[in-house]
């Protein structure tokens, strides 16, 4: 147990330390956050929803992406290629606790981005935070299991770091600006509103403001559970048949 | 004789490259062996199967009286490794490696005994991956000392290492060869092997060649003046 105690602490520490990890994690949300405050707090969104309700969960979904494919995708690939799975694998250290303290940074890293938000938008904006933090707590830790799951295809895919990158960057622009999580999707034309339907993003993004605004348990939120859930499924399916620790 | 390693036919292909093929070799209680062989021949192959770190398709292993397949735990609290890659996390500091390696042992060395040994202190707080080739080994070596294990495995330990840094690493490693400790390597440097191991393993194409004391692989060619490196050309490189 205190292995594991341990090398979670130890993954934490280091995760500080990647300066790509808290570019994409703390500070291109946040500034984005603030920015898009700045110029649009005073419009309204989908649903009627202000600039704060839309953008929080948005923001916060950004963060989960982020997470999953560099902080958790792409740096076990870059762990994997430097041999250091294979080093622990010949320690009494086993395979589940290694998973089991990236997970736990994962969640960490997602809670801080997301806490951060929060502190941004109740003391730079004074706005009133959700009233429904249980729906939201629950929602952001089922997207966030989700897209861990991604993360893990990713780095099933690819055996070098580079390719790991590419992936995680031809991801970031659908998953950035057509899941709704940055630009309304109403502002794209028809063809590119439809192609939002497959990026996973969308429905976090959509299960995020549910959660936010109190519609988790409603049947409106039913559908963007359920195509998560399948992802869920689906990627764990994979991730199981194709992952490996070591080489 | 009182064995610590017996491997007994193994056979290890990826995909249709068979990397071993039929090794059986049994390893004695403090002796320093030396595995030789071109690259790609299997050493490695042979080493990880060892550590534990590679199931062998075929053959068995028995580490310290246990096989290694059904007692892998408790084989890793006893033996220490180094891989030929420093294979450590990117951003963490000598001091944070040691810390987080001896928290993964029940039985850990004293710490500071082997910083010291290893003259590792001056380098504690700087990160690994900035520190010289040496450094970076000793760092591992340190690691592969934490739990103060019975069998140490050294995979290509100098390779790299200028011949100021490849002396003082051989300089560390002797003083636990001294305490009775097994040591397995894995080099290209026939002076060293000549000079460092009780036995040689020479291994080619997966097959293990010849396994015998230095002297005795050198009188096998019949040249008085032969050494060791003539050993490898004849049976590691040649037809």
């Amino acid at each position: 147990m205190q292995s594991i105690l341990t090398h979670t602490k130890m993954e934490m520490k280091l995760f500080f330390r990647e300066t790509l990890a808290l570019l994409f994690t703390f500070i291109v949300p946040a500034v984005s956050f603030v920015v898009f405050a700045i110029m649009f707090q005073g419009s309204s969104y989908d649903g009627g929803l202000d600039y704060f309700q839309a953008y929080i969960p948005s923001m916060i979904a950004i963060i989960i992406f982020t997470t999953a494919f560099f902080s958790m995708g792409l740096q076990i690939v870059i762990d994997r290629e430097k041999g250091v799975y294979k080093r622990l694998k010949g320690t009494p250290l086993n395979q589940r606790a290694i998973f089991t303290a990236t997970i736990i940074k994962g969640f960490f890293a997602i809670y801080i981005g997301a806490i951060e938000i929060l502190l941004i938008a109740k003391f730079g904006f004074s706005t009133n935070l959700t009233s429904h933090a249980f729906q939201f707590f629950l929602a952001l830790t089922f997207c966030s299991v989700t897209f861990f799951s991604i993360g893990f295809i990713v780095s099933s895919l690819a055996k070098r770091m580079n390719t790991a990158l590419g992936i995680a960057m031809i991801a970031m622009y659908p998953m950035m600006f057509l899941s709704g999580a940055t630009i309304p999707l109403e502002a794209f034309p028809e063809i590119l509103q439809n192609v939002s339907y497959i990026v996973p993003l969308t429905y976090v993004v959509n299960v995020l403001r549910d959660g936010w605004n109190g519609t988790l348990f409603t049947a409106d939120a039913l559908v963007d559970i359920g195509i998560l859930t399948g992802v869920l499924i689906v990627s764990a399916i994979i991730g199981m048949k194709y992952f490996k620790w070591t080489d | 004789m009182s064995y610590v390693i017996e491997i007994n036919n193994i056979e290890k292909s990826y995909g249709k490259v068979k990397a071993v093929d039929g090794i059986s070799l049994q390893v004695k209680r403090g002796e320093v062996l030396g595995i030789i062989g071109a690259n790609g021949a299997g050493k490695s192959t042979t080493l990880e199967i060892m550590m534990g770190l590679r199931k062998p398709d075929t053959g068995t292993v028995t580490v310290l009286g246990m096989d290694i397949t059904n007692s892998s735990d408790q084989i890793k609290q006893r033996i220490g490794i180094q891989l030929q890659q420093t294979a450590l996390y990117d951003r963490i500091k000598v001091k944070e490696a040691l810390e987080l390696f001896s928290s993964y042992y029940e039985k850990k060395r004293d710490v500071n005994e082997i910083i010291e040994t290893l003259g590792l202190r001056p380098y504690l707080n700087k990160f690994v991956k900035n520190l010289s080739g040496g450094w970076q080994q000793r760092t591992s070596l340190a690691l592969a000392l934490i739990n103060d294990p019975d069998i140490i495995f050294l995979d290509e330990p100098t390779t790299g290492l200028d011949p100021q840094a490849r002396l003082e690493l051989w300089g560390c490693i002797n003083r636990y060869r001294a305490e009775g400790k097994t040591i397995i390597l894995s080099t290209h440097y026939m002076d060293e092997a000549q000079k460092h191991c009780d036995r040689i393993a020479i291994i080619k194409k997966g097959k293990l060649i010849s396994c015998d004391v230095p002297k005795s692989l050198i009188h096998s060619l019949g040249n008085d003046n032969a050494t060791l490196e003539d050993v490898y050309l004849q049976y590691a490189v040649g037809n």
